[in-house]
C-alpha cells in the first residue's frame, strides 16, 4: 500500500505516503528497507512542493528508525537537497529535520556534516526560514553539541538578534537567557559580554514592541547568570529602561520575573536604583502591572525590612485596600497576611488595623468587604486576644449594615473569627449575633449565617 | 421552529419532571463553568428547567435595589467575563445586572450562558440578567450559538432547553426606581413603565411590536423616531428620552446593544448611557469594555477593562485534519 501511495498520481497520495515511512521502515526486510530509503528519496525530489514539504516535515521521524550508515550518507543527502529546496515552505521545515538528524548523528561526523547545511539555513535568504530557526535555536544548540555551539552558534545567534526582521528579532530575544545558560561554562561570559550582549542593548529601544516584550520576558533570567558586579554594571541599566517602556507587555514582563534580580544585586542597590521606577509602577494605569507590584511587595520587604517598608511601601499597600479593580484589593489583602508572619502580630495591629478598621465607614460596599476580607486574614495570624479585641467589635458593629452583601460577609467572617476567639467570647458575642442573622430578611444572609452557626457548633 | 414559540412545546421540550440541583451540585458546576469546563446535558437539562422557575417570578420591569454593578454585551467571551470578574469582583459579594446578549459572536456562548445561569439560580438575588436580542431562536441559529450547542453537546437539545430559558427572562430593570435599564432602548408604543408591565413576554421574541422594540432600538441625535437600519426597533430622539424620563420619573435610561470604542457612552445630556462590556469584540474590534457601579446613593463610577491577555485565555479545541487519507 506504501508503495502504491508513494507513487500515486495525485500529490495528495504521495504527501499521505510520507508520514507513513517510519511505521513501516522498522517491520520490513532488508531489502525492502532499501526500496523504502529510494522511495523517500524520490518522494523528497518530487515536483510538487506539497510534497517535498511532506517528506521534509517527516523526515524527522524517518531518520529515528534508519540505521546509523544510511543516516550518514543516504538521509543525509536527503536533507541536503530539502534544505536548499528552492520553496521556503520545504526549507523551513527542513530546520526541524535538521534538529532531529544532528542529535542522532555522534559529536565528530555531526560538525562534518550538518554544520554547512545548518549555517546556511540560518542565513536563509527567507525570514520565514529564519524565524523558524529562532524559535527552535536552543534545540539546535543542545543538538550539536557544545563546541560548535560557541564557535559557530554565537555568531549566527547575534546575527538573528539583530535581523532586519521584527519576528525574527522576537523569536531570537525570547531565547536569549535559554541560549546564555546553555554555553559551555568556559567562555561563557566573555562571549555574553562581547557579543551578545551589545545586541540585547539594542533590543532594549527596538521600535517593536512584540521584540521588547519577548525580550523582557526572558531577560531578567541573565543576572543569576552574570552575577552581581555584571549585573549592576550591564544588566540594570537595560531593566530600568524597560520599566518606563510604554507597552504594559513589556514593563509587566520586567516586573513578573524582578524576583530573579533580587538574590543576585543585594538590597541597598535594589533601594536605590530599582525602587523608584517600582514605586512609579504602583500606580500604574494597567491593573495586571499594579497586580504583578502587589505580588513582589512581601519579597521586597523581606529584602529592605521593616523600618525602610513602613516608610516607603506601606503607604502603597493601603491604597491597593481601595483600589477600583477588586483583584488588586484582593491581593492587597492577601499579602497582609505574609507581611503580618514577616514583621509580627504587634506590627500589624499598630499600623495595619487603624487603617482597615476605617474601612468599615466607606461609604463603598465593596470596600467595607475588603475590610472584611483583611479581618479574615489578619484573624489567622492574631490569635485569639487581639482578634477579640481589636477585630470582632467592629465586625459585629457591621453586621447591621444596609448592604446584604457586607451583611452575609459578616457572617462568613464571624465563622473565620469565631473559630479563633476563646468560647467565652464566642458564646457571649458571636453566638447572638449570628442568631440575629439568621432571621435576616434576606436569603444569603440567613443562608451564611446558618452556615457559620454550624460550622461553629452553635446549634 | 414555530411550535416551539408557544408555552406548551417548552414543557415538552424539557419532557418528565427533572431533578433539582442542590447548592451543592451548583456550587461544583459553577466551579466548573467558572474553568471554562462544560457539564453534562443531564445537568444543563435540570440548570435550565431551575431558572425557568425563578425567571417566571420577575417582573416584566423587576425591582433592583442599590448597590449593583451593571454590565453591557458579553457575546461569548468567556475569558473576557472572567476578566469582568477580576475587575468587578465575584458573585454573591458584588452584585450585577448582565443587560443581555450573552450569546453569539465569541467561542464559548454555551460556557458563557450555562455559568450566568448557574449563577442566577445559585444567587438569584445577587445576579439579574434581562434579555437582549441576541437571546432569541431565531438570531442564535444565524450568529453562532446554535452550531456551538451542536459542536459541543453533538444535538440541539441544550440549544433548545437555552432558548426555552431566554423566553423567560424580564425584559427590563429599574434600580432603585430611579435607574431604567434595558438591552436596546425605548418604543413608540411605549410611554409607561405599566405598558411594559403588561406584554406577555414568555416567547420568542417577535419580529415588531413593543416587546422587539426595548430589545432593539437605538438612541440617535434626531427629534422624535425614526426607522432603524437594523430592520428591528427604531431610533429614538432627545425629547423622546426627556418625555419617557419624566413620566416615569426615572432619572437614566441604562442600555447596551451598541458597540463603543470606549466602553461606554453618555447620549442627550446625560438622560442615556450605552454600556459594552465584550472588550475587543469579535476578537477584533480593538475596543475597551467598561462596567457601571452604582453604589447606594446611585453614585456611579465606570472601569474600564481590556480583553483577558493571550496567557489566560485557553484555545479554542482545533482538531487538526489528518495528513494522510487512506
Amino acid at each position: 500500500m506504501l508503495k502504491r501511495l508513494a507513487t500515486g498520481d495525485w500529490f495528495t497520495s504521495r504527501t499521505s505516503a510520507c508520514g507513513l515511512f517510519s511505521v513501516a521502515y522498522a517491520r520490513v526486510s532488508p531489502a525492502l528497507k532499501g526500496e523504502l530509503r529510494n522511495l523517500f528519496r524520490s518522494l523528497c525530489r518530487d515536483d510538487t512542493p506539497m510534497v517535498r514539504r511532506a517528506a521534509a516535515s517527516k523526515l524527522g521521524e524517518f531518520a529515528k528508525v534508519v540505521e546509523q550508515d544510511f543516516l550518514k550518507d543516504e538521509l543525509m543527502s536527503m536533507f541536503n537537497d530539502l534544505a536548499c529546496d528552492e520553496q521556503d515552505s520545504v526549507r523551513l521545515l527542513a530546520v526541524e529535520a535538521c534538529i532531529s538528524i544532528a542529535s542522532l548523528l555522534n559529536d565528530e561526523s555531526t560538525k562534518e556534516l550538518i554544520k554547512p547545511v545548518m549555517i546556511n539555513l540560518i542565513e536563509d535568504k527567507s525570514w520565514r526560514v529564519r524565524y523558524m530557526v529562532a524559535e527552535k535555536f536552543t534545540d539546535i544548540q543542545s543538538a550539536v553539541g557544545k563546541d560548535i555551539a560557541m564557535a559557530e552558534l554565537v555568531p549566527a545567534f547575534t546575527n538573528l538578534l539583530k535581523d532586519n526582521e521584527a519576528e525574527v528579532r522576537a523569536a531570537a530575544a525570547a531565547k536569549v537567557k535559554d541560549f546564555c545558560q546553555a554555553l559551555p561554562a568556559a567562555g561563557r561570559e566573555k562571549a555574553i559580554l562581547t557579543h551578545i550582549l551589545p545586541c540585547v542593548k539594542e533590543l532594549v529601544s527596538d521600535p517593536n514592541q512584540h521584540v521588547k516584550t519577548a525580550l523582557a520576558s526572558v531577560v531578567m533570567g541573565l543576572a543569576p547568570t552574570l552575577g552581581n558586579d555584571l549585573t549592576v554594571e550591564h544588566l540594570l541599566p537595560m531593566y530600568l529602561t524597560l520599566l518606563k517602556d510604554d507597552t504594559a507587555e513589556v514593563r509587566l514582563n520586567i516586573i513578573s520575573s524582578l524576583d530573579k534580580v533580587n538574590e543576585v544585586i543585594g538590597a541597598s542597590q535594589l533601594s536605590q536604583s530599582l525602587l523608584p521606577a517600582i514605586v512609579e509602577l504602583a500606580e500604574d494605569g494597567k491593573w495586571r502591572v499594579r497586580l504583578a507590584i502587589v505580588e513582589y511587595m512581601p519579597l521586597l520587604a523581606a529584602q529592605l525590612g521593616q523600618q525602610f517598608f513602613d516608610d516607603k511601601l506601606l503607604p502603597l499597600c493601603m491604597t491597593w485596600l481601595t483600589d477600583h479593580v477588586y483583584a488588586i484589593r484582593e491581593a492587597a489583602t492577601g499579602i497582609l497576611k505574609h507581611l503580618t508572619e514577616k514583621f509580627g502580630a504587634d506590627w500589624a495591629q499598630k499600623t495595619v488595623l487603624p487603617k482597615v478598621v476605617a474601612l468599615a465607614k466607606d461609604t463603598n460596599y465593596l470596600h467595607r468587604m475588603t475590610c472584611l476580607f483583611c479581618f479574615n486574614t489578619l484573624a489567622e495570624v492574631f490569635g485569639a486576644e487581639k482578634t477579640s479585641k481589636d477585630i470582632l467589635p467592629t465586625v459585629l458593629l457591621m453586621s447591621d449594615d444596609n448592604v446584604p452583601n457586607v451583611r452575609f460577609n459578616v457572617a462568613k467572617s464571624l465563622q473565620k473569627v469565631g473559630a479563633v476567639v476563646d468560647a467565652k467570647t464566642l458564646n457571649a458575642e458571636v453566638k447572638p449575633c449570628l442568631a440575629k442573622m439568621c432571621a435576616d430578611s434576606e436569603f444569603d444572609v440567613r443562608y451564611y449565617a446558618e452556615e457559620a452557626r454550624q460550622a461553629l457548633r452553635l446549634g | 421552529m414555530d411550535d416551539s414559540h408557544s408555552d406548551t412545546s417548552s414543557v415538552t421540550s424539557f419532557g418528565a419532571p427533572v431533578i433539582v440541583p442542590t447548592r451543592g451540585d451548583l456550587d461544583k458546576q459553577i466551579e466548573k463553568l467558572m474553568k471554562c469546563e462544560l457539564i453534562s446535558e443531564p445537568e444543563v437539562k435540570a440548570l435550565c428547567s431551575k431558572t425557568r422557575e425563578i425567571l417566571i417570578e420577575e417582573s416584566n420591569v423587576q425591582k433592583v435595589d442599590t448597590p449593583i454593578t451593571i454590565c453591557g454585551d458579553i457575546h461569548g467571551q468567556f475569558y473576557d467575563l472572567m476578566e469582568l470578574f477580576k475587575v468587578g469582583g465575584m458573585i454573591p459579594d458584588t452584585n450585577y445586572l448582565f443587560l443581555g446578549d450573552f450569546v453569539d459572536r465569541g467561542f464559548y456562548s454555551v460556557e458563557t450562558i450555562l455559568l450566568l445561569l448557574a449563577l442566577k439560580v445559585r444567587y438569584p438575588d445577587r445576579i439579574m440578567l434581562i434579555r437582549g436580542n441576541h437571546e432569541s431562536r431565531q438570531i442564535t441559529q444565524v450568529y453562532g450559538f446554535y452550531d456551538e450547542c451542536i459542536r459541543k453537546f453533538g444535538g440541539a437539545n441544550v440549544w433548545r432547553w437555552c432558548t426555552d430559558v431566554f423566553d423567560y427572562l424580564s425584559l427590563s430593570a429599574v434600580i432603585d426606581g430611579k435607574i431604567f435599564c434595558v438591552h436596546g432602548g425605548l418604543s413608540p408604543s411605549i410611554q409607561t413603565l405599566d405598558e411594559i408591565r403588561t406584554i406577555d413576554r414568555k416567547q420568542e421574541v417577535p419580529a415588531d411590536g413593543p416587546m422587539s422594540d426595548l430589545l432593539w432600538s437605538d438612541p440617535e441625535d434626531t427629534q422624535g423616531w425614526a426607522i432603524s437600519p437594523r430592520g428591528a426597533g427604531y431610533l429614538f430622539g432627545s425629547d423622546v428620552a426627556d418625555q419617557f424620563c419624566q413620566s416615569n420619573d426615572v432619572t437614566l435610561i441604562c442600555r447596551a446593544h451598541q458597540l463603543v470604542m470606549e466602553g461606554y457612552k453618555w447620549h442627550f445630556n446625560e438622560t442615556v448611557l450605552t454600556i459594552w462590556s465584550a472588550p475587543n469584540y469579535c476578537y477584533r474590534a480593538g475596543n475597551v469594555a467598561s462596567i457601571m457601579e452604582v453604589d447606594e446613593n446611585l453614585q456611579k463610577e465606570f472601569t474600564i477593562f481590556e480583553a483577558a491577555p493571550q496567557e489566560v485565555r485557553g484555545h479554542p479545541n482545533k482538531t487538526r485534519p489528518p495528513d494522510y487519507f487512506l
